[in-house]
């Protein structure tokens, strides 16, 4: 036996039961003819075939199946067949059948309209023994009861309207345009079947004679009184005569119902019911009237009931209002100031109601089962899509670029590569083919002599401030070495450097070296050694190497206060000096600050190197020169300290033309011109190439753009 | 000493082994290139290191120590010792904390002194320049430029400067579709600034490729004096 749980309290129930316990929801949905709704009926064919299925046989036989039981004394016979009806709960008396089982029964049956009501197959026989007993009692026959009226007239204005329903629904447009709702009175009243309070309405001739007795005539005129409209600034006049003015022959009726009178424009003359569109409420100024717009309208696009149709056209059958007279209904002409007014389209409401076979069952909850209800979550709360245009992204072009070049960026990251394949070894052979050539070009000339590149007679034109500053350097004083480059640039370095030491150690002037590379103590000592060697120069007497300075700008700016505290230990010191640091020896006994060298050269490969030694020592030179001794590829980052009008840096060597220059200066051929034939020729296969290359890149661009 | 220069010849041989191994990357990468230039990063890695352990913890740290005993133990070595005994703890991952401190140091001390030395050593002294520039009677004292040619420079120099400059300014107001631009005249600027920039790269480049050239020169030159020495006596 499995419990049902409750959908609202989730609290589990009985099986049978029907609503819960606890929060009294109802736990089987109501679906009309599903299985649930049959199983709560308990009896779903025994107890309809009881009285219904009486019915239905009475109705197709066209005769009671049996005598009508007595009534009770004191009571009338209808109210006492009644509360035995109530009693049994088994439907109406036997040998009554309903007026709509018949009509559902005898579907050949005339339309409600077209029977009259004199014939009264509708009225039941006991209330026409009713009025029979009433009748010769002397009694005037008092109203219908309005259960009768309501089982004969009111069940017929019903099921028209039960069947227009749908039709008049429009689901497509939207609300402003939908035709307006149909009066109830589609079906002509007749005579007698309403009840008192309402006039009885005019009957056809052969009808009206059949009504008995008629009642007093009294012509209906249209009120002096002006109506007063919804839509009306001020009072109109009054509406034309109904549809049913009464004619001649026919018996008078007391004037237009109460409805005709409260809805005059459903009692218009002829003339004017057939409006081919709502006209403008306030008609613009100057707003011409269209062809055919005056007068001719189309009849047949109007709606009207059956019975006013029946008054103007009596021999006219009437049509049954079908859904396409519904939906062609001419659309409403709105003045400009009232189109301007409407709503916009993206402030339509978005829920719009459908057709009820379209709208949603309802699944849970104590509604449970119904079909058409109000949603539980509110409509606010449902996610849907704004069209107000100020949350829309103002995206242009190049920032839609930028999204997509993004996006594939992400994609091409989470793109998984496959495993590439093994890709075809190509011969390099422009590559080899360049290599050999510069190879070639560079080796030649130090083998064979040719080609033969002469060494430049004319230096740079900061070679000679350069000299001149290495031959007014005291030589009282030591000039402070500092060799800051890699030892891949020694090739270079070396060769430019070399004519310099050259003509320091000529002049005799005695070097102290330092270097804030690990690697500069051995390359300072390598050049010394090359330079000093004809020389005798001596470590320890005639050079010396404070050795590696760590800690970089700082340690510089350090060494620039206070040298000896920088550099405690030296490199190579010689074995006499026991504390192992070359300030003990008497090269450097006067030398206490930067100041006291007798000028600083700096030989590097890095710009920052010589920003470094400019930013930090140069401040702390006082008047000691600050040269540089720079490679190629420095010299145009470490030139502006140079050519200002208060220069930091006060002479530059740079690159090996300079350096041959500087050694033709000396007297003294050296490194540099040892190697200028090679340099240059390696320099002008460089330069070809490069220039062949910048042509044929150029060449190509042209031709793809041709191509493009 | 006699027995460092009895392995001259020796470290002469490896020495253009070494470099023949590098000059094989012309034919592309290979085992050769690769174990030269492995060789030449451990064996600069350890020199640095026992140049390190030689020149500045040892003479700094040991030596006061080993010398005066705990009596060396004053602030200017306690706060050394400190520092070293911290930046060691950074070895280790869950004792690495502490060795921020001595890292931090560093690096604070070390950018102070950049940036300070950047203003006053380069900044200041690199505007004063350039004003006085303007100046036509100013004379070079280092080239001696003077007259029409010294003007000619600094028109030169001036353009570039502030060409280039304009070029680095990558702000520009938004026109009507979003798209920031600039002015007509700010990118006629901006464009020339770019060909000075572009000049800058270019002798930059040339530079680099005369040194290497030079470079290149200087080890065929030591290569053929070696194939002369073993051929040619």
């Amino acid at each position: 036996m499995a419990d049902i749980r409750c959908p609202m309290c989730s609290q589990l129930n009985p099986e049978g039961a029907e609503v819960c316990a606890f929060c009294s929801a109802r736990l089987r949905p109501l679906l009309a003819g599903g299985p649930s709704a049959d199983a709560e009926a308990g009896e779903p064919e025994s107890g309809e075939a009881d009285w219904l299925s009486r019915i239905r046989s009475e109705a197709v036989r066209g005769e009671p199946s049996g005598e009508p039981p007595p009534a009770e004394e004191g009571a009338p016979d209808w109210l006492s067949r009644l509360r035995r009806a109530e009693a049994e709960e088994e439907g109406p008396p036997v040998g009554e059948v309903p007026t709509w089982v018949s009509e559902a029964v005898e579907p050949a049956a005339p339309a409600p309209a077209e029977v009259a009501p004199a014939a009264a197959p509708d009225v039941p026989d006991w209330l026409a023994r009713v009025r029979e007993r009433k009748a010769a009692e002397g009694v005037e026959a008092p109203e219908p009861a309005p259960e009768s009226t309501d089982d004969d007239w009111l069940g017929r204005l019903r099921a028209p309207q039960e069947e227009q329903a749908p039709a008049r629904e429009a689901p497509t447009l939207p609300e402003i345009l939908r035709p307006p709702p149909e009066v109830a009175p589609a079906v002509k009243p007749t005579p007698g079947s309403l009840p008192s309070w309402l006039p009885q309405p005019p009957a056809a001739e052969e009808e009206a004679a059949d009504v008995s007795p008629p009642l007093p005539s009294t012509p209906w005129e249209p009120p002096s009184r002006p109506i007063a409209t919804p839509f009306s600034r001020g009072p109109v006049a009054p509406p034309p005569a109904p549809a049913w003015p009464p004619a001649p022959e026919t018996p008078a009726v007391s004037g237009p119902p109460d409805w005709a009178q409260a809805a005059p424009e459903l009692a218009q003359p002829a003339e004017l019911e057939g409006l081919a569109h709502v006209p403008a409420l306030l008609p613009e100024e100057g707003t011409p009237f269209l062809p055919g717009e005056s007068g001719d309208f189309d009849l047949d696009s109007v709606h009207l009931p059956e019975w006013l149709s029946e008054v103007k056209a009596p021999a006219a059958p009437s049509k049954p209002p079908t859904e396409e007279q519904g939906i062609n209904l001419a659309p409403a002409t709105l003045p400009a100031w009232l189109e301007a007014m409407r709503p916009m389209e993206t402030f339509r409401p978005v829920v719009e109601i459908q057709p009820e076979e379209e709208q949603m069952v309802e699944a849970a909850g104590p509604l449970a089962g119904l079909r058409g209800v109000l949603l539980a979550e509110p409509v606010m709360a449902m996610p849907r899509q704004t069209d107000i245009g100020s949350t829309r992204l103002d995206v242009t072009e190049r920032q839609y670029a930028h999204a997509e070049f993004l996006h594939r960026m992400v994609q091409e990251e989470e793109r998984e590569l496959p495993p590439a394949a093994a890709a075809r070894r190509r011969i390099p052979l422009t590559r080899w083919i360049l290599s050999l050539v510069l190879l070639v070009a560079v080796a030649l000339p130090m083998t064979v002599g040719l080609p033969a590149f002469a060494v430049p007679i004319l230096g740079p034109p900061d070679l000679n401030p350069f000299i001149g500053r290495i031959n007014t350097l005291p030589t009282d004083r030591p000039v402070l070495l500092v060799v800051d480059y890699e030892p891949g640039y020694s090739g270079e370095l070396e060769s430019v450097a070399g004519p310099m030491l050259d003509h320091m150690v000529a002049r005799g002037l005695r070097i102290a070296t330092v270097s804030t590379r690990p690697s500069g103590p051995p390359l300072a000592e390598r050049l010394l050694v090359r330079a000093g060697v004809d020389a005798g120069y001596q470590n320890g007497r005639d050079y010396l190497h404070l050795g590696y300075l760590p800690g970089g700008p700082a340690a510089v700016q350090l060494f620039a206060e206070n040298p000896r505290q920088a550099v405690p230990r030296g490199y190579l010191i010689p074995a006499e000096l026991t504390s192992r640091s070359g300030w003990e020896s008497p090269m450097l006994s006067g030398v206490s600050a930067l100041r006291d060298f007798g000028a600083v050269i700096l030989i590097t490969s890095g710009a920052e190197t010589a920003r470094t030694w400019i930013e930090q020592a140069s401040p702390r030179l006082g008047d000691v020169p600050l040269l540089m001794v720079l490679s190629a590829g420095v010299e145009p980052m470490v030139r502006p300290y140079y050519e200002t009008l208060n220069p930091q840096v006060d002479a530059i060597l740079a690159g090996l033309p300079a350096a041959a220059a500087y050694e033709n200066a000396n007297g003294r051929p050296g490194g540099a011109q040892s190697i200028w034939g090679g340099f240059g020729s390696g320099v002008f296969v460089a330069e070809i190439t490069l220039a062949l290359g910048a042509g044929y890149g150029l060449l190509t661009a042209l031709l793809s753009r041709r191509r493009a | 000493m006699s027995n460092i220069a009895s392995l001259q010849p020796l470290g002469t041989l490896l020495a253009a082994l070494l470099t023949i191994m590098v000059l094989s990357y012309l034919l592309g990468d290979n085992v050769l290139f690769r174990l030269a230039v492995h060789i030449f990063v451990g064996m600069a890695a350890g020199y640095a290191g026992s140049i390190a352990v030689h020149n500045v913890l040892i003479p700094r740290l040991i030596t006061p120590v080993m010398t005066n005993g705990l009596a060396a133990f004053n602030s200017l070595l306690i706060v050394p010792w400190l520092l070293v005994l911290m930046l060691s703890l950074k070895a280790w991952r869950s004792t690495a904390g502490p060795g921020s401190l001595p890292v931090a140091l560093m690096v604070g001390v070390g950018a102070s002194l950049v940036v300070g030395g950047a203003v006053t050593g380069t900044l200041v002294p690199q505007t004063i320049a350039a004003m006085d520039s303007l100046d036509p009677r100013a004379v070079t004292p280092l080239t001696g430029e003077t007259g029409l040619e010294r003007m000619l420079n600094v028109v030169v120099l001036l353009a570039g400067t502030i060409s280039t400059l304009v070029y680095f300014q990558f702000t520009a107001r938004r026109d009507a579709t979003g798209q920031a631009t600039r002015s007509r005249l700010a990118t006629w600027v901006a464009y020339v600034g770019r060909l000075f920039i572009a000049l800058t790269f270019g002798v930059m480049y040339a530079g680099g490729l005369a040194a290497a050239m030079a470079v290149l020169a200087e080890r065929v030159q030591f290569l053929l004096s070696l194939v002369y020495s073993f051929f040619g006596g």
